[in-house]
């Protein structure tokens, strides 16, 4: 990451302030544009933990509770996940743009490839999951089975993801 | 949809039933990434991807993000409650219109962007003028097509829950 300095002198701000990027005395401060590269980084990893790791709690949840606990779970996956999925696809093209114009090809291209791919698998796999969770609340003896199985689905598939994202980040 | 009874229907007094809000967000996060993933695929499959976004600054294309799945959630809530889910032919009329109201809102929010970028009322106003019948028509086709595969994840997921 490039790392400048964007006002006073190294040691920060000369009144000794923190400054509106987080910059004390004797830090370095990020330029306003590095600061948003890693805010949009953060996001990127922490709606991925919320993807994955909700997927392998209600996944837990719906294998030992009962339906109802299962769909109530279920149900607040299922919103924390599509917001989880637009912060992925919104900072992911963020990343991207980073590394514009010349995004990489061959190996990594490849893998980008992969990825966008299982990515709309993994859209209207999750759009299906989601109508089930919703058709479920209403049926006389809801399948918390296919339930449990798509939650399974959807970590595989997100674990998938995180692989992917691993090889496009450290070849 | 209603909320939560899966058997919505337009109100017969024509005020809209809220529709059901898990799939209101989920139908409006599916539209609005599958607008942006598959297009994506696309560009950087023929190698057009890495010049386009060298033009959009960060900020900006979060924010077109974010208005665009805005723009989605909105205009599915309206076309949810005016439709049953329950064939192609009474869903298809309310997709396309709303369909089209999303191409159009979203092509103002790239005219706010371009007229911020490039201060040149008279570009942004042909940009307007062209723009419009064009981003009607792709969003009422989009939008159609949306709603065909929006039955068929809705019928789906009826199957799978045991609830068909």
């Amino acid at each position: 990451m490039r790392v400048a300095t964007t006002g006073g002198d190294k040691n920060g701000p000369v009144d000794g302030t923190t400054s509106l990027t987080g910059v004390g005395p004797g830090m370095v401060p990020l330029p306003l544009s590095a600061a948003t590269h890693l805010f949009v980084r953060w996001l990127h990893v922490l709606a991925m933990a919320v993807a994955l790791g909700g997927a392998i709690l209600a996944w837990g949840v719906s294998r030992v509770a009962d339906s109802e606990t299962t769909l109530a779970v279920a149900t607040t996956y299922e919103f924390a996940f599509w917001g989880a999925l637009g912060a992925l696809v919104m900072t992911g093209i963020g990343n991207l743009g980073a590394l514009a114009p010349a995004i990489p090809r061959g190996r990594w291209g490849t893998a980008l490839l992969a990825k966008l791919g299982l990515l709309v698998l993994v859209l209207v796999g999750s759009a299906v999951r989601s109508a089930t969770v919703r058709a479920a609340r209403d049926a006389p003896a809801p399948a918390t089975r296919t339930i449990e199985r798509g939650y399974a689905l959807t970590a595989v598939a997100f674990a998938t993801l995180v692989a992917l994202a691993a090889v496009m980040a450290h070849g | 949809m209603a909320d939560g009874d899966g058997t919505s229907a337009p109100a017969a007094d024509g005020a809209s039933p809220a529709p059901d809000p898990l799939l209101r967000w989920a139908l409006a996060s599916f539209h609005a990434a599958t607008l942006l993933v598959v297009p994506l695929a696309i560009l950087y499959a023929v190698d057009a991807l890495g010049s386009l976004l060298q033009g959009v600054h960060t900020a900006t294309g979060l924010g077109l993000y974010l208005a665009l799945w805005g723009l989605t959630w909105w205009t599915n809530g309206r076309w949810l409650a005016a439709t049953r889910l329950d064939g192609l032919r009474e869903t298809i009329r309310p997709a396309a219109t709303w369909g089209a109201v999303t191409g159009v809102g979203f092509l103002f929010v790239l005219l706010v962007a371009v007229a911020v970028a490039l201060p040149d009322p008279v570009f942004v106003a042909v940009l307007a003028l062209v723009g419009a019948p064009v981003s009607a028509l792709v969003g009422a086709v989009a939008g159609v097509g949306f709603a065909a595969l929006d039955l068929l994840i809705v019928a789906a997921g009826e199957r799978l829950a045991g609830a068909a």
